[in-house]
């Protein structure tokens, strides 16, 4: 409970979160001190009797409690590898009052915690000793396979066009965005390439041109009220731009280009983009069905999220609790799904 | 047959509240209730017997007060903290506020809690800055405490 001779301010988008979840007659409760300000300089945050809301202008207010808030507050907090929360805290849906799963999603990773508060809840970046001293190496496809993965499909794409645009070999990995602020989560950071290409113009000079080209990738699945059992990692597309660059400058070529890679995302003369995957929001390209190993009977579950690392790599995030039915102990989780993970991602080169 | 207490009263009867509890009260009765439990009394016995002090006693005395205020054409609302509010309205704010509840002994409870909780949150207010205004703002009852809400920040102080 709150100290009885002290009140306390909630103010600014902590207010308008906290406001949003029920204020004092929701989860959090009342809250148990005035806002703070992170030492970093960047970010806000209130604590209160049922958990904590972080701030920051790139992520967004977010909500971390229990296991979960304790074990990131035992990480550094915000100051920690993890960084700020970028979505609230997730529990995972089940048929009937069974064991639960919780975990929440920050700027470099994930935290997994047991609802019940009877498992401990290591991070999906753990320490040798919680994956009982074997190194859980993260589950990543490298920027630069991502890269050779996009380059593929354009090529792919170029080849089976009648327009004489091919693509050249190479590609520029032009950065890593930041998280952009959203109210309930935050948008994810996107990874940017420069890819060349050219058109033939027979005789005449070709037309070369540069393709730049921002995605971001997410899982996407359908509509239902328990965890989804399979779903969908898809590349969003965040901004094209296609550029002169040499040879015999042709607007319409440039033209022709940036609508064949849109066409080739979003919806168009009322038909879905992708008619072999009619779950794909408009606007993003399937890259791979996940199966997330989750069982809504027993609240076991194997992948959890993904996210783009600072340096552009795109990390699968595996739950690393021991499962329900599972002895606590033996058996490093974190690891197992790790290299299931990686052996997934993989399979996508 | 009915008891002597009963026998007492006036014959207007109130019906109040959909759990059926009945208080046996005048209006002229149910103003001196409210007026006991005015926020300048702390801790004052109310001239209601022990005996009728139940649950559903206290239920009825909080919607036998509601019930007059309608009844008398004055409006409810929330608690606006201002010096120069009238004592019938500090009355019914201090009884829809939920703080006409009753100890073992059949006496009103101390109003303290609600009367401590606008000291802290108006001081809090004048603390960040909100000079006169921290005494104008709305005080509404929340879940285990009180809230005043303020331009750029909601104050909250426990029960």
């Amino acid at each position: 409970m709150p100290p009885p001779n002290e009140a306390f301010a909630v103010q600014g988008a902590i207010r308008d979160k906290y406001d949003s979840l029920g204020g004092p007659a929701g989860m959090l409760g009342l809250p148990l001190a005035d806002e703070g300000s992170s030492p970093d300089g960047r970010g806000k945050f209130s604590h209160f009797v049922g958990g904590s809301i972080y701030w920051s202008p790139t992520t967004g207010p977010m909500v971390v409690r229990g296991k979960v808030r304790d074990r990131w507050a035992a990480s550094g907090w915000e100051l920690g590898p993890l960084g700020y929360p970028v979505e609230d805290q997730h529990r995972m849906p089940l048929l009937g009052p069974l064991p639960l799963v919780e975990w929440c999603r920050f700027e470099n990773g994930i935290i997994a915690g047991d609802a019940r508060q009877a498992l401990p809840s290591p991070m999906a970046l753990q320490t040798p000793a919680e994956t009982l001293g074997r190194v859980a190496e993260p589950a990543v496809l490298g920027y630069g396979q991502l890269a050779g993965l996009l380059g593929k499909r354009l090529n792919d794409q170029f080849v089976a066009s009648p327009d004489n645009v091919a693509m050249r070999p190479g590609v520029d990995l032009t950065g890593v965005t930041d998280w952009q602020y959203g109210k309930y989560f935050a948008t994810p950071r996107s990874v940017g390439f420069r890819f060349r290409g050219f058109h033939d113009n027979g005789l005449a000079p070709d037309t070369n041109f540069t393709i730049d080209i921002r995605l971001r990738f997410q899982m996407v699945w359908g509509s239902t009220f328990l965890e989804p059992t399979n779903k969908t990692l898809v590349a969003v597309l965040d901004r094209v731009d296609v550029g002169h660059d040499g040879g015999l400058a042709l607007a319409q070529v440039y033209a022709s280009v940036e609508s064949a890679i849109n066409k080739a995302f979003y919806d168009h003369d009322g038909k879905v983009h992708d008619e072999a995957h009619p779950e794909l929001p408009s606007g993003a390209l399937f890259v791979a069905d996940v199966d997330t190993g989750a069982d809504t009977r027993t609240g076991a579950i194997n992948l959890l999220d993904v996210l783009i690392t600072r340096d552009g790599d795109l990390q699968i995030l595996v739950n690393p609790l021991t499962p329900p039915d599972q002895p606590i102990g033996t058996i490093s989780w974190g690891y197992l799904r790790q290299n299931g993970a990686q052996s997934l991602i993989n399979g996508l080169t | 047959m009915k008891s002597e207490k009963s026998r007492r009263r006036p014959a207007k009867t109130l019906a109040l509240g959909s759990s059926g509890a009945t208080l046996a009260a005048s209006p002229q009765e149910i103003v001196q209730i409210a007026h006991v439990g005015s926020a300048e009394a702390d801790h004052v016995e109310a001239p209601v017997p022990a005996a009728r002090m139940d649950v559903a006693a206290r239920q009825s005395l909080v919607a036998a007060a509601a019930l007059y205020r309608d009844l008398s054409g004055r409006a409810s609302g929330t608690a606006t903290l201002a010096p120069t509010i009238p004592r019938d309205e500090r009355v019914d704010r201090f009884i829809v506020e939920g703080k006409a509840t009753l100890d073992q002994n059949g006496h009103f409870q101390s109003i303290g809690p609600y009367l401590r909780a606008v000291a802290l949150i108006q001081s809090k207010a004048l603390a960040l800055g909100y000079g006169d205004a921290a005494r104008s703002a709305a005080i509404d009852s929340v879940p285990a405490g009180f809230v005043g809400r303020y331009e750029r920040h909601d104050i909250y102080a426990a029960a």
